[in-house]
């Protein structure tokens, strides 16, 4: 039996029904799920009538848009999907192919909890042994740690709204805090503890004076609106040196899986934070029970805050296996999943809302792993 | 090949500025089929083929190595290298063509003064109209590295060929990504540049492809060329000093003159007057200074630089 049909029984073990989604989505789908930085991996064309389509990047692109369709009708309650085939990718690495397939599964609408998180580990790490492999690396990460932070600094609004942006981007915090100074001056200070009312009388006087009008599809209200938000942050707020160390030392944490919670808790302790403890001991447990899954899996295992980021949908619990912590190694995972609860909401314009898990297994890369092996 | 190959842009104010930059160094561009032709020739480099093309397909052939030399805009370059030091080696910027590439919004976005407040402006777009905020611009790989490095990741890139200041009011893009010299087709599209938006300054440029096949014979066309065009730039920066004494050494040193003869040295213009004042004390009745066409000098350190940097990424 090839890997794909190994990894394929052991998934339909747990449950779940077949689909077989459409090959091609819309471009504008990843594009505006996760903005260009996507672009220069996903394989797209355009149409006569300038619609640009891409070749599906993954499987769960087109299985959550099928499962928006459905559940946009009709409370389907809690779903499991499975599936097998071809994705395609422009190569980030030189040779590697840019159609492979993909064996999978995706959950939606169960609870959103650490027993699903450990089940999706549990169940993929059994589906590679099932095909022969019996250990391998494991990073994972966790998306929701950062931003519980950045709420418990009990920031402004806007703030914590921006850092929590800028987290999903390379660099992104450290030009948020070295961009707060030059923020205090010009126009959008000025408006500083004006209420909304006020700020859209002095738009409107600004508008009189010097002729300009809003021009295409930002209104002027928006303005009113962005500028008013800007404005609850206050004139004096900054970040101070001590909070900005703290969420630097929370961001670049990179530690020995097993010794992550501790180390997040000893960074809300030194900042004295209340208000992660609930994401701590949820991280806590998880952490501890994903230890106990398979120890020829974790043995090496490594946590980073920032790991998996780029997996720009992605916004709670995240790993991906690969044969060892080598970087090249690292940088072809045979084993990928995590969880992403928003996904739904963000396809279809917050009219469907329900949590999603989901991994994927590449029989490609188990094949070549098994024959590196042998 | 055998010959030098040279594109000039071949038409507009670009194509203007560059015949008269070359002629200033003795080679004037003759046309063939008259002024609407596409192929020419440089009186005073007959080793050379010339060729008449936009400066995109310029900069597009000097990095596939199908063109020797060029003169195109550094914008197009950046934008279109994947590997700008290996593919091409820009020898002398030229002094005009001067734009700069920008990141403009309309001027009624009273929120948005930097990249910082157009990453916010973009996310609350979001929200407010289930899309993200567009971008139009022809430079779509310059954009993507200036917003990822600004940490900008609330946006769209959409391909605009030209009229790219006319998207935001057209509605087709919300901010533009454009080149602009004097600004003033952004002012009369009531378009601002962001503090921090300028993402490149670019000048038309004299650019030597790194990936041509430079054989020995062609080399020695480029050194020819090189030679007058150096000499023409020396020139526009010195001036012939004469005098009827002797100038002594302590006041070559001091004024840092090129010694031509006894009577006769090369000055930078703004040191001319001083070092003449500076003649008359020690003895001269008469100094003339004289403006020059072109100062030849056995040393050319960009022909050098040039051919160091081909020998370095063969």
């Amino acid at each position: 039996m090839s890997a794909a049909d190994t990894a394929m029984t052991a998934l339909a073990a747990q449950g779940g029904e077949f689909v077989d989604p459409p090959l091609l989505i819309e471009a504008s789908v990843p594009l505006e799920l996760s903005g260009e930085a996507v672009r220069s991996r996903i394989c797209a064309f355009v149409d006569g009538q300038s619609t640009e389509w891409a070749l599906r990047p993954d499987l769960t692109l087109p299985v959550a848009q099928t499962e928006c369709e459905q559940r946009r009708n009709a409370d389907l309650g809690e779903t499991f999907r499975r599936y097998r085939g071809p994705v395609f990718r422009l190569p980030a690495i030189e040779d590697d192919p840019i159609e492979y397939e993909q064996v999978g599964l995706e959950r939606f609408g169960a609870p959103s909890d650490v027993e699903r998180d450990v089940w999706l580990f549990q169940t993929l790490v059994e589906a590679s042994e099932a095909c022969g492999v019996k250990a391998g690396h494991t990073c994972f990460g966790d998306l929701s740690i950062f931003p519980a932070f950045v709420d418990a600094l009990g920031f402004p609004d806007d703030v914590s709204a921006g850092l929590k942006r800028a987290f999903r981007q390379e660099g992104g915090v450290r030009a948020y805090l070295s961009g707060q100074k030059r923020n205090q001056s010009g126009l959008p200070a000025r408006v500083s503890g004006m209420s909304r009312t006020e700020i859209a009388a002095f738009v409107e006087d600004i508008f009189s004076i010097t002729g300009v009008r809003p021009v295409g599809n930002r209104s002027a209200e928006e303005i009113v609106e962005r500028l008013h938000a800007r404005s609850t942050i206050g004139a004096g707020f900054e970040i101070s040196a001590e909070q900005s160390e703290l969420l630097e030392r929370v961001l670049t944490l990179d530690v020995a899986f097993a010794e992550a919670p501790a180390a997040l808790q000893a960074i809300a302790q030194d900042g004295d934070l209340s208000g992660v403890e609930t994401a701590l001991k949820r991280f806590g447990q998880r952490t501890e029970q994903l230890l106990a899954v398979s120890s020829a899996f974790t043995r090496t295992a490594h946590f980073a805050t920032r790991f998996g980021r780029r997996f720009t949908y992605y916004d709670g619990f995240v790993f991906e296996i690969a044969a060892s912590a080598d970087k090249t190694a690292m940088q072809r995972p045979f084993v990928a999943g995590g969880r992403y609860d928003s996904l739904l909401s963000n396809l279809s314009q917050g009219e469907v809302d329900a949590t999603a898990l989901g991994g994927i297994i590449i029989p490609h890369r188990v094949e070549n792993l098994l024959g590196d092996l042998s | 090949m055998t010959r030098l190959s040279i594109a000039i842009p071949s038409k507009g104010r670009l194509k203007e500025k560059s015949e008269a930059w070359l002629s200033a160094s003795g080679f004037k561009l003759r046309q063939k089929g008259g002024g609407r032709g596409y192929s020419a020739e440089l009186k005073g480099l007959p080793e050379a083929d010339i060729m008449l093309l936009s400066a995109r397909e310029i900069a597009e052939e000097l990095i596939a190595g199908n063109l020797h030399i060029g003169i195109t805009g550094e914008d197009l370059l950046h934008d279109l290298c994947n590997t700008f030091d290996r593919d091409v080696h820009v020898m002398r910027r030229l002094g005009f063509g001067g734009a700069d590439v920008i990141v403009a919004v309309p001027a009624s976005w009273l929120d948005v003064e930097t990249m910082a407040d157009l990453e916010a402006a973009g996310a609350l777009f979001r929200q407010r109209h289930g899309r993200r905020m567009r971008v139009a611009t022809k430079y779509l790989k310059l954009t993507r590295q200036f917003f990822a490095e600004k940490a900008v990741g609330e946006y769209r890139l959409i391909e605009s060929p030209g009229a790219t200041e006319a998207a935001p009011a057209a509605g087709t893009a919300e901010v533009i990504v454009d080149i602009t010299s004097t600004g003033s087709t952004l002012k009369a599209n009531d378009l601002k540049v962001l503090d921090d938006g300028v993402i490149l300054k670019s000048e038309a440029s004299l650019v030597g492809s790194l990936r041509a096949d430079w054989t020995p014979e062609v080399r020695e066309t480029l050194k020819v060329f090189s030679d007058s065009i150096e000499a023409t730039a020396s020139a526009r920066e010195h001036v012939r000093i004469e005098s009827d004494c002797a100038i002594p050494d302590s006041l070559v040193e001091r004024f840092g003159l090129r010694r031509i003869s006894e009577h006769i040295a090369l000055s930078v213009s703004q040191n001319a007057i001083s070092a003449a004042q500076a003649l008359a004390k020690v003895g001269a009745k008469t100094v003339t200074i004289a403006t020059i066409n072109q100062a030849f000098s056995s040393d050319n350190a960009v022909f050098e630089n040039f051919v160091k940097n081909l020998s370095q990424s063969a």
